[in-house]
């Protein structure tokens, strides 16, 4: 083939890889946008002029194949997000009169009742009121283990019916159930802009123009049109405007996934750099119902008779402490005795009368007094005991005779000393633990999970857990707040980073919070800020391989050694392996202390 | 009576930063449309409509022309 045959040939693979492009050039600049595709139209077509033809097409090609490439890895990255809102309930099955209609999810009313059958979607947030089943919530908790909901259970939508039948009050539908607010949450995190990204936004803003204005000195300088485009085109800044929301999404999607909402931009600098952790400790740390921990029968009389006396007087009391002891009753099989005439002591306990008229007292030792129970002192000391556990000891007492006492605790949760081991890997100085609880109840958990004795602070009032943030803050710590967002709202707002936790956190806390977290797993925390500090250095990554990139090629172009196909190559490369480098994001995840 | 919708639109194809910005200029200046933000990291657009003055299919079609598809859509109101 002689050289002009092949010149018209790869004029023609131009014109044809180039034509699109051109279009695509052609439709930015009607809306003043000077684009990476004028910059190739204008480089191709210079080539041709300057019968460099083959470097046209070659340039063309390149940008064709970079952009198929660029979208798969792209749409891979999306995938999280994607696959959040593929398992989102599109058609819902309500109630209506004696007949099951379907209808699609959006139509669902607030006050409906759906039906829920083995394989669909639960499509709302709301209250079972009919029927039993277990409910797969891992698309919404990351949890695995399936939960059971029965009449009563609070449900929220994105749940799969693995087996049963239920029948669901809608209380939040469409737009606002939990699943909704969770992927319009991750689909905007995505476009927060840490500072680093920023600080690029600033520089891209007079990067075009300077680079317009120093192709054309380079012209004036070399009289070399070729060089001159060929530095218009290698400084199109792909690979940094991609740096950084590729990363974002993918990280946060993939975490999202799991369970573990991390708000993005900023939060993510502050998530980092995060040394201490303080937790509210009732319904966080510990599971936040009290529940019977001991049943302990003095000389003569049985546990189940002091179950059974208990029960009988804590039927009709509100007390929190009652609904454990008939909890746990009720969880022995042991039935209460027949009760008459209960009579309420606010501050000591409970006294009823049994049928036969015998008196029966549940409560401390004031109670006792108070009753005519004399406690021997191996029973004093049994409730002493007791009670240097961190138990709430109530005494029971039946017919003048102190017949046993039953110990009640708010347990910590199973993976609480775990999670808190695992902070402390992640870097985590200091392990804080706040609580309105008394001090020997606090002294006690704390023990068990590991929280030294000088980070546990009881007794406080809501306002003085605002302050002890503060006080730890003036002493130079960076301090995250883990709550639920009941009674914690200010400490929340004060610490550094807010962790809402949980199925019982409030909406508004969830919205507000730096990461929310959709389930009860205290080993989502410390993953939570292993999986920022991991976005954060990929992020980091992609915009120092970008810029470096970007002042590599200027560098070989001006000292002649870079030509406009292997520089776009090079480009297209660097566009690509920001992508890649955001998509390692994808996969892993759910190692804290892991160091990319 | 006005009839609001607000949605976010999955897009296909919306691989390049310029493109996105792109798109969302040319939505928000469809008559009906009072909001347009397109998410680029995520890929989506977010429109807030009136859907008695324009048609979620316009919409598409705007998108469509861009060279871009709509691969789902999810209410936000």
């Amino acid at each position: 083939m002689n050289a002009s045959a092949f010149n018209w040939l790869m004029t023609a693979v131009a014109v044809g890889a180039g034509a699109p492009i051109a279009r695509e050039a052609w439709n930015k600049l009607r809306m003043r946008q000077f684009s990476i595709a004028l910059l190739v139209v204008l480089a191709s077509i210079g080539a041709i002029i300057i019968g460099e033809a083959w470097e046209a097409a070659v340039v063309t090609v390149l940008y064709v194949v970079g952009g198929l490439l660029e979208s798969r890895t792209l749409a891979r990255t999306r995938s999280a997000l994607k696959e959040l809102v593929d398992s989102m309930p599109r058609t819902a099955r309500v109630r209506r009169g004696d007949e099951v209609v379907e209808v699609s999810a959006y139509e669902v009313a607030r006050g409906d009742v759906v039906v829920v059958r083995p394989g669909d979607l639960v499509p709302v947030d709301g209250e079972v009121v009919a029927g039993s089943a277990s409910l797969d919530t891992s698309s919404v908790t990351g949890e695995s283990m399936p939960m059971e909901a029965g009449v009563g259970t609070q449900v929220t939508s994105g749940s799969v019916s693995l087996g049963g039948y239920l029948e669901v009050r809608a209380e939040q539908v469409g737009a606002d159930t939990t699943f909704s607010r969770l992927v319009f949450l991750v689909a905007e995190a995505g476009e927060q802009k840490p500072k680093v990204q920023r600080t690029l936004d600033r520089f891209a803003q007079w990067y075009t123009p300077t680079v317009i204005g120093a192709a054309v000195i380079v012209y004036l300088f070399s009289r070399d049109a070729h060089l001159a485009l060929t530095f218009l085109v290698i400084s199109c800044p792909g690979a940094l405007v991609a740096a950084a929301p590729v990363a974002m999404i993918a990280g946060l999607g993939a975490a999202a996934r799991r369970g573990v909402l991390i708000k993005g931009g900023e939060r993510l600098e502050r998530i980092a750099r995060i040394d201490t952790v303080a937790f509210d400790k009732t319904g966080t740390l510990t599971i936040g119902r009290p529940r019977v921990v001991a049943v302990e029968a003095f000389e003569g009389s049985s546990e189940a008779e002091v179950l059974a006396a208990a029960a009988a007087a804590e039927m009709r009391s509100e007390h929190h402490l009652a609904s454990a002891i008939l909890a746990k009753a009720e969880a022995d099989g042991v039935g209460p005795l027949a009760a008459v005439d209960w009579d309420l002591r606010p501050g000591q306990g409970v006294v009823a009368s049994t049928e036969g008229g015998e008196t029966i007292a549940v409560g401390n030792a004031a109670l006792m007094e108070a009753v005519g129970v004399v406690l021997g002192p191996e029973q004093a000391a049994a409730a002493e005991y007791r009670a240097a556990q961190g138990e709430t000891v109530a005494f029971v007492s039946l017919a003048g005779r102190a017949i046993g006492l039953i110990g009640i605790a708010d347990q910590p949760r199973t993976d609480a000393a775990q999670a808190i081991a695992a902070l402390r890997e992640e870097g985590i100085r200091r392990i804080v633990m706040l609580t309105g609880d008394n001090r020997r109840a606090a002294e006690h958990v704390g023990k068990v999970l590991g929280i030294h004795s000088e980070d546990i602070r009881a007794g406080l009032m809501p306002d003085e857990k605002v302050e002890t943030i503060r006080e730890l803050q003036a002493n130079g710590a960076r301090v995250a707040m883990v709550g639920d967002g009941i009674n914690d709202a200010p400490s929340l707002a004060t610490a550094d980073v807010s962790i809402a936790m949980g199925a019982s956190a409030t909406r508004a806390a969830m919205e507000a919070a730096d990461i929310a977290l959709m389930s009860n797993n205290l080993m989502r925390i410390p993953q939570a800020i292993a999986d920022s500090r991991r976005i954060l250095r990929v992020v980091k990554q992609n915009v120092a391989l970008a810029v470096g990139v970007v002042a590599f090629l200027l560098v070989g172009v001006l000292a002649g050694r870079v030509h406009l196909a292997s520089g776009m190559a090079v480009h297209e490369a660097s566009i690509l392996a920001v992508t890649l480098n955001g998509m390692r994001l994808l996969g892993r995840g759910g190692t804290p202390a892991s160091r990319a | 009576m006005s009839n609001i919708r607000s949605e976010m639109i999955m897009l296909s194809n919306l691989n390049c930063p310029v493109c996105a910005a792109k798109l969302e200029t040319a939505v928000r200046g469809t008559p009906g449309v009072s909001e347009a933000k397109v998410i680029f990291g995520a890929g989506s657009l977010n429109v807030t409509y009136d859907a008695d003055a324009v048609s979620f299919e316009q919409i598409a079609e705007i998108v469509s022309k861009m060279g871009l598809g709509v691969a789902g859509r999810v209410p936000r109101a």
